[in-house]
């Protein structure tokens, strides 16, 4: 059994909601509430929730993109303190992300090729960066020579896979994917699972995937976190969690799921 | 009865030789009273702008031909403002003023997102008594005791107080209730949602549909459902229809069309739906 790669303990972070009174104190919206949280090595966890259940806040949390109240992110041990670029280039170096809408998430501008490369520069990466890019779009089933061309030349999937293609260029150990097939097609979606569980099971990649998509979590997560309202509301084993739910807002996400008909 | 008969629709942008391939190809399918379809497929298959052909509210440069007929229902009792033209007519190339007529009055239609849909700038209660009140002729007052009754019918808490509300102070799913509200408000014979569960929560999902379905079968109104989401679909039509680059590939019962699919893509879409829906079994993608 592998260690602990990366570990939330006590995380809380509260946002100040627009005053409603001029005198009266200033009311906070309590996003994230005590949130404890492991990863293991090569384990796949996905974090469900529904909207306001505080997904986003603990994804910006665990990136050490924001700061929280109380509480500490560790990556093996180290803590995961958010500050300038450099003070985190170690962390990054380790934890990519992919996040939902490729298309937002690449300039548009800017030849694929050379946005791929670009956490090669920016992180500093040793080695041939044309190399590494040739190598990654390959591995995400897309041709060397493409990276020639613009984002708008790709389809949706396509561009979902280049940006797993920039995340797992600087060889990280946890990719962390915010809802990452919600905007594709259904058939297009089954095929970036597939790519996603290959590099888990080929590279020893750590994942967590956080997501409103029950199904998506069931295929590619080995453990789950049911966050509602800010806590955790379940966590464990995804067969256990997902086929045994002990809570009630779990079964009661459960039962809203729609079904095909056998 | 047949209240919707589609034949031939045909959707282009642009015209002459060098213009693009048509993005609703020769569709055709028909629509009884209280029936409920489902019109299925993926990103740029057409199926939405099959749903604005039929509404006659196609974007600027797009064209259609074919044929759309509508059997407006005599709906005895009912005063009409803009009086329309009673029984089977052509929708295609008919006057705005006509059309504009029969949209929120005999064609009702919710919209995806509905923050969008609605207006930022007036109270959700006059939004659902607008349709009354142009179609109808209802006051101000009768109106507003309209949206109370449909506010309340659609599940809205608190209904008298809601009504006063902005689209903003409301969350997704209440707001969809609303567009569903001023969807239903003049009893349209024919309803067409578009999406209308895709920007919300899986429990708001399942309390919106259970409601839609509901008063779509208390109204008798038929019910044109465009969804990507077979399970969605599956659970709220009795017959579906498979678009795929414009074209309807196959139509059926939607037990016949999931179990027995006759298109290879209907197939695959399936077989895709299946590895990633909820089925409480882990299932595996690909040989």
């Amino acid at each position: 059994m592998s260690g602990p790669l990366l570990e939330a303990t006590g995380l809380h972070r509260s946002y100040p909601l627009p005053r409603t009174s001029v005198t009266g104190p200033r009311s906070h919206r309590h996003a994230v509430r005590g949130v404890d949280l492991v990863l293991t090595e090569g384990s796949a966890l996905g974090v469900v929730g529904e909207s306001g259940a505080g997904k986003s806040t603990l994804l910006r949390l665990l990136l050490g993109l924001d700061r929280p109240d109380r509480g500490s992110v560790r990556y093996r041990g180290r803590e995961v303190r958010p500050g300038s670029p450099a003070t985190l280039r170690w962390f990054r170096r380790e934890v990519q992300v992919v996040l939902q809408d490729p298309m937002s998430s690449l300039d548009p501008r800017m030849r694929i090729g050379r946005a791929v490369a670009q956490p090669l520069r920016s992180l500093g990466v040793p080695g041939d960066h044309g190399a590494r890019v040739a190598e990654v779009l390959a591995a995400v089933g897309l041709e060397p020579e493409m990276g020639g061309r613009y984002p708008h030349e790709f389809s949706g999937g396509q561009r979902q896979r280049i940006a797993i293609a920039r995340a797992l260029a600087p060889r990280p150990k946890v990719l962390v994917g915010d809802e990452p097939v919600s905007a594709l097609d259904v058939s297009v979606r089954a095929r970036i699972l597939d790519l996603l569980a290959g590099f888990v099971t080929t590279e020893g990649l750590s994942l967590i995937i956080v997501s409103h998509d029950l199904g998506v979590v069931r295929h590619l997560c080995d453990q789950v976190l049911i966050l509602h309202d800010g806590t955790v509301a379940e966590r464990g084993p995804a067969a256990g969690v997902l086929d045994r739910p002990a809570h009630p807002y779990t079964r009661r996400l459960l039962d809203a799921v729609p079904r095909l008909p056998v | 009865m047949t209240l919707l008969e589609i034949e031939d629709l045909t959707v282009r942008f642009g015209a002459g030789p060098g213009a693009p391939a048509p993005v609703v190809d020769r569709v055709g399918f028909s629509l009884g009273a209280g029936e409920r379809l489902g019109l299925i497929g993926e990103s740029g298959s057409g199926k939405s702008l099959t749903a604005l052909a039929i509404a006659g509210l196609l974007p600027p440069g797009a064209t259609a031909t074919g044929s759309v007929r509508l059997s407006v229902p005599l709906n005895a009792g009912i005063r009409r403002v803009r009086p329309v033209p009673i029984g089977p007519q052509e929708l295609l190339g008919q006057r705005e003023r006509i059309l504009a007529g029969l949209r929120g009055d005999v064609i009702g239609f919710v919209f995806q997102e509905p923050l969008t849909a609605l207006n930022p700038m007036m109270r959700v209660g006059a939004q659902i008594g607008e349709p009354l009140r142009i179609h109808r002729g209802h006051s101000r007052r009768a109106a507003r005791a309209a949206a109370v009754e449909l506010a309340a019918r659609v599940g809205l808490p608190d209904p008298e107080r809601i009504v006063r509300a902005y689209p903003h102070q409301l969350s997704g799913g209440q707001r969809q209730r609303v567009g569903i509200a001023v969807a239903l408000a003049c009893r349209p014979a024919l309803i067409i949602a578009d999406e209308p569960t895709t920007a919300l929560d899986v429990t708001v999902q399942a309390e919106i549909l259970r409601l839609l379905s509901g008063l779509v079968h208390e109204e008798g109104s038929a019910l044109l459902f465009i969804s990507h989401d077979l399970a969605v679909v599956a659970q709220t039509c009795e017959r579906v229809a498979v678009m795929r680059g414009g074209r309807i590939l196959e139509e059926g019962p939607t037990l016949d069309v999931l179990r027995d699919p006759r298109e290879p893509y209907t197939g695959e879409l399936v077989a895709a739906a299946r590895a990633t829906a909820w089925t409480g079994v882990r299932q595996e993608i690909g040989p």
